[in-house]
């Protein structure tokens, strides 16, 4: 299932340990999650498939599957499991790892979205939907999806043509100096 | 009845006929609101994605100011106020968060329909309809941030949640059953892979449909705009026009308590529901 090209240098993403590690051990596979999952139906690596590579401490070809970033965070996956597993929960923790080295990633658009929308905070303290999209958009060159819908909400007031700029914002980048995002 | 405020930033933005309604019928039951001053992000769906020091830290700032101000928080946005409860959760019980921000856990962090379905804000707006919504029939949609994760917003029921549905009912809707109360819309990928959200949107929209229900009523401002936004890519892929108003509860409180012009509110969505309304004889 592993995808040409997007394979992990052994040792840089660890899989779970600690507290998480004992509670996605509690899995027996009975497939709940992967049944409830709203993207299942395009995923490369069921839920049920990934707490299982995660428990044998082989998050390999979770890094390297699409189902990685498919996945909503919509924790249909953890409110359903019989033992308290939630899916985006243990998926997290890989995620970061992947980001923090630089690892690549199929479905690269969304990293890029989550990384670009954290940086407009950075920017500016709050979210600012003009410099958010714009950024997006020139980095995935898609800059006429969604061209009428982007005018009609800024005709109706919900798209702003300046950012608003927090008062804290020095605080805010003192946060992003603590994290990955340095 | 006074609390503090935490619009965010949809509620700034894309969402802004939720801030306008939820103030208007906070004002109207006799809550009184404190926004936080000058409040940042809490992060959204992306802190999380990319950085758990992130995810704890981006809401932390504002925590600390609700617990200095004393006041119970109001969220009214599904995403912010998740964010802003597994925050406290996670300074509450990782020391090192805590000695960086010292968030004592003193003040509680409530949903929008938390605050409006409490005992005294419900009877209150039972007791002050006075344009009560007979004929509408409406679906309510809570969305995936509304219940869960529950360990962390610690719904009434993570599959069957029934706020929005006894706030609709005193308000005298007809509130219909379906199965997709707290099924995903997509919201999170509205923008990086959309051909999946339209799938997901047009199924509950479809489900909405097939139910007779006249509305989709909702608190959660992605699930709003996704929902409402993306009806005319729906029609075009189906062949078929979709129609649904996807209106937002306060709005609909608007209306059963009158004396508020809430065209202005439904004008700002993309599929406006005043037609229906008005055809209903509710505005």
């Amino acid at each position: 299932m592993q995808q040409a090209g997007y394979g992990v240098p052994a040792g840089q993403v660890t899989p779970p340990a600690g507290d998480l590690a004992s509670v996605i051990n509690q899995c027996y596979q009975c497939g709940k999650c992967s049944a409830g999952c709203p993207v299942a139906s395009e995923m490369d690596l069921l839920p049920h498939q990934m707490v299982r590579l995660a428990v044998l401490g082989d998050v390999a070809p979770i890094v390297a599957s699409k189902s990685i970033w498919l996945c909503l965070t919509c924790h249909t996956c953890g409110a359903r499991c019989p033992n308290g597993i939630d899916v985006p929960a243990l998926l997290d923790p890989i995620r970061h790892q992947v980001l923090k080295n630089n690892v690549s990633t199929q479905e690269s658009n969304v990293p890029l979205f989550h990384n670009t929308f954290l940086k407009t905070i950075r920017m500016f303290g709050r979210v600012h939907e003009l410099t958010l999209i714009g950024l997006y958009k020139w980095k995935t060159k898609t800059f006429f999806d969604d061209m009428d819908l982007g005018m009609q909400m800024f005709r109706k007031g919900k798209i702003h043509l300046l950012p608003h700029r927090s008062s804290h914002l020095s605080e805010v980048k003192e946060v992003f100096k603590q994290s990955s995002m340095k | 009845m006074e609390y503090s405020y935490y619009p965010g930033c949809s509620l700034e933005g894309s969402a802004r006929e939720l801030n306008e309604s939820f103030r208007t019928v906070s004002k109207k039951l006799g809550v009184t609101l404190f926004e936080i001053p000058d409040w940042t992000c809490c992060g959204a769906s992306s802190a999380h994605m990319v950085d758990a020091y992130l995810e704890a830290a981006l809401p932390a700032k504002d925590l600390l100011t609700a617990e200095r101000i004393g006041k119970d928080v109001v969220a009214p946005c599904a995403g912010c106020h998740v964010r802003m409860k597994a925050a406290s959760r996670r300074i509450l019980e990782d020391a090192d968060l805590r000695a960086r921000f010292p968030f004592k856990g003193e003040i509680k962090v409530l949903s929008g329909l938390e605050m409006l379905h409490g005992q005294e804000i419900l009877s209150r707006i039972k007791s002050s309809t006075i344009k009560p919504l007979e004929g509408l029939r409406v679906v309510p949609y809570y969305g995936c941030l509304a219940v869960r994760p529950p360990e962390v917003v610690e719904p009434d029921s993570p599959e069957n949640p029934m706020q929005m549905d006894h706030i609709l009912e005193a308000i005298g809707a007809e509130v219909l059953t379906w199965p997709y109360k707290t099924d995903c819309c997509g919201g999170s990928m509205a923008l990086t892979r959309t051909d999946l959200v339209l799938k997901l949107s047009r199924k509950i929209l479809d489900m909405a449909l097939a139910v007779g229900a006249d509305a989709i009523v909702t608190m959660c401002p992605m699930c709003q705009a996704n929902l409402d936004t993306r009806q005319a890519d729906i029609s075009r892929q189906a062949g078929k026009a979709y129609q649904m108003p996807i209106l937002y509860v306060t709005e609909l409180i608007g209306v059963a308590l009158g004396g508020t012009d809430t065209r202005q509110w439904f004008a700002k969505h993309m599929v406006s529901g005043e037609n229906m309304l008005a055809g209903k004889g509710l505005i």
